[in-house]
């Protein structure tokens, strides 16, 4: 039997979730689906993620309320999984930016790192960039933010169709199209520029 | 178009030849990775080393080349030592390898998804895709970090490399980090991971790389490659294959590593045919 590589957010609690995922698909415009046996990592009862603003010189604490708004009307939301705001308490996910290319020549316009013990999400750390590794500009910041937060809240830009059924969990910034997930274009539309 | 037959016959060549990889790990020379490896310079790029092994962060007990690193990765970095507890078992001072089961805390990143691109790269694509197919067998596994995250290098040798136009452009050896690492540094655990089932690599093993893009580093030896644009063949024989490959029905029925090169021979042949077909 051949192996694959399946990404490490699709296997936690897979089995589990399945049958919820499969039954409660409920488009939100065409961002969000049923977050309902939600496939991240998961957080105890109560457990939310405060942002913190480590870049307050480029982007505001409104523009990171506005990325959390991208989550904070799907269903799930405090339940499924983690509330989200800035400051506060919780488990911290630190936002910061890089005036320059990504450095990584596939790597997009943000970089997500998650610490996690026994599966549990502990901290991470949100980097923007200027630009993909590729050159390309970046969306503007509360876009990216949104986009980024469903990486932090442990899923991947797509999954095979095998794991998630068409429209389950599509993360901000991204469009369903057969089961998988396809980052939208980037606008030309610089944010990262300070002023 | 004719530079692309001319590729494409090169590769069709080097498939044929037979032997297209040799695993000889028997009698390899003691190696040693490059502690540093830098970056192509690039007008916007940051200036920080693209790889730093483990030992070349460690210049002794507690002291670290924290120099080497990015400004933000420093801060990653320092955030970990103070909020991960040190295995006071381990030796100070040494880079030492640990179990995953001992991982207190597990890395893991969005950047290797290999998703940024239309879905799911099937193996004609990614030919279609690559300048350069490499197989070669891993000699060594080197902990360090990868653009300030934990991560591995593999140092490839016995490489062949199709088209071999391209041979003069792809030295003897050449490092490809990997998305997984779970080594102690001067007692400090690290642990990365992206991937739940990720499969282990260990010197021996065989690989086919179709990277899309360039080297990272000045001399050309840094390649990366996603995931996705990665074979390995595991110590049993199988194949380990990426999701994008193991879904694609291009690999139905490739189990080897011989069936895979075989497969790749005749989707050369295939896409050069197409590519000389003419246009409307």
């Amino acid at each position: 039997m051949r192996a694959g590589f399946h990404q490490k957010v699709a296997v936690v609690g897979i089995a589990s979730t399945l049958g919820v995922l499969a039954a409660g698909l409920v488009a939100h415009g065409a961002q969000c689906g049923s977050y309902a046996g939600f496939p991240g990592y998961p957080l105890q009862n109560g457990t939310s993620l405060k942002l913190v603003n480590q870049a307050k010189s480029v982007f505001s604490d409104g523009d990171l309320e506005t990325g959390v708004s991208k989550w904070s009307g799907c269903p799930g939301y405090g339940t499924e999984f983690p509330a989200m705001q800035v400051g506060g308490s919780g488990r911290p996910v630190y936002v910061k930016y890089v005036p320059s290319s990504n450095p990584d020549p596939n790597g997009p316009c943000e970089d997500v790192v998650v610490n996690t013990a026994g599966g549990t999400l502990i901290d991470a750390t949100i980097t923007l960039y200027l630009k993909q590794g590729n050159g390309t500009s970046c969306a503007p910041v509360e876009e990216d933010i949104g986009h980024a937060l469903g990486h932090v809240l442990g899923l991947d830009d797509r999954l095979p169709q095998r794991l998630l059924p068409p429209g389950a969990a599509v993360l901000p910034g991204t469009t369903a199209d057969a089961g998988v997930r396809v980052l939208s274009r980037p606008s030309a539309t610089q944010r990262f520029l300070p002023s | 178009m004719r530079v692309l037959s001319l590729l494409l016959s090169g590769l069709v060549s080097f498939l044929a030849s037979g032997d297209a990889v040799s695993a000889a790990p028997g009698d390899r020379e003691a190696l040693v990775a490059p502690p540093i490896l830098y970056g192509r310079p690039v007008e916007d790029a940051l200036e920080a080393p693209r790889w730093v092994s483990a030992e070349a962060f460690l210049k002794g007990p507690g002291e670290f080349r924290w120099d080497l690193f990015a400004p933000h990765d420093v801060e990653w970095l320092r955030r970990h030592f103070s909020t991960v507890d040190r295995s006071e078992s381990l030796a100070r001072g040494v880079v030492q390898s640990i179990d995953p089961e001992d991982c207190p805390v597990v890395t893991s990143t969005s950047s290797n998804a290999g998703a940024r691109t239309p879905p799911y790269p099937g193996l004609l694509e990614l030919m279609e895709r690559t300048e350069v197919v490499i197989a070669g067998t891993i000699e060594e596994v080197t902990p360090g970090f990868l653009f300030g995250r934990p991560a591995s290098l593999l140092t490839i040798g016995s490489l062949e490399v199709a088209p071999e136009s391209r041979s003069s452009t792809v030295p003897d050896r050449i490092y490809v980090p990997y998305p997984e690492a779970h080594f102690a540094l001067d007692q400090m655990p690290f642990c990365r991971w992206d991937y739940d089932d990720l499969p282990a690599v260990d010197a021996g093993q065989r690989v086919v790389l179709l990277p899309r893009a360039g080297p990272l580093d000045v001399q050309g030896s840094l390649i990366y490659a996603t995931l996705e644009e990665m074979v390995l063949e595991a110590g049993s024989g199988r194949l380990e294959l990426p999701t994008n490959l193991e879904v694609d029905d291009e690999m139905a029925g490739v189990m080897t590593f011989s069936e895979l090169m075989e497969k790749i021979r005749s989707g050369a042949d295939r896409i050069g045919a197409r590519r000389r077909e003419p246009g409307p």
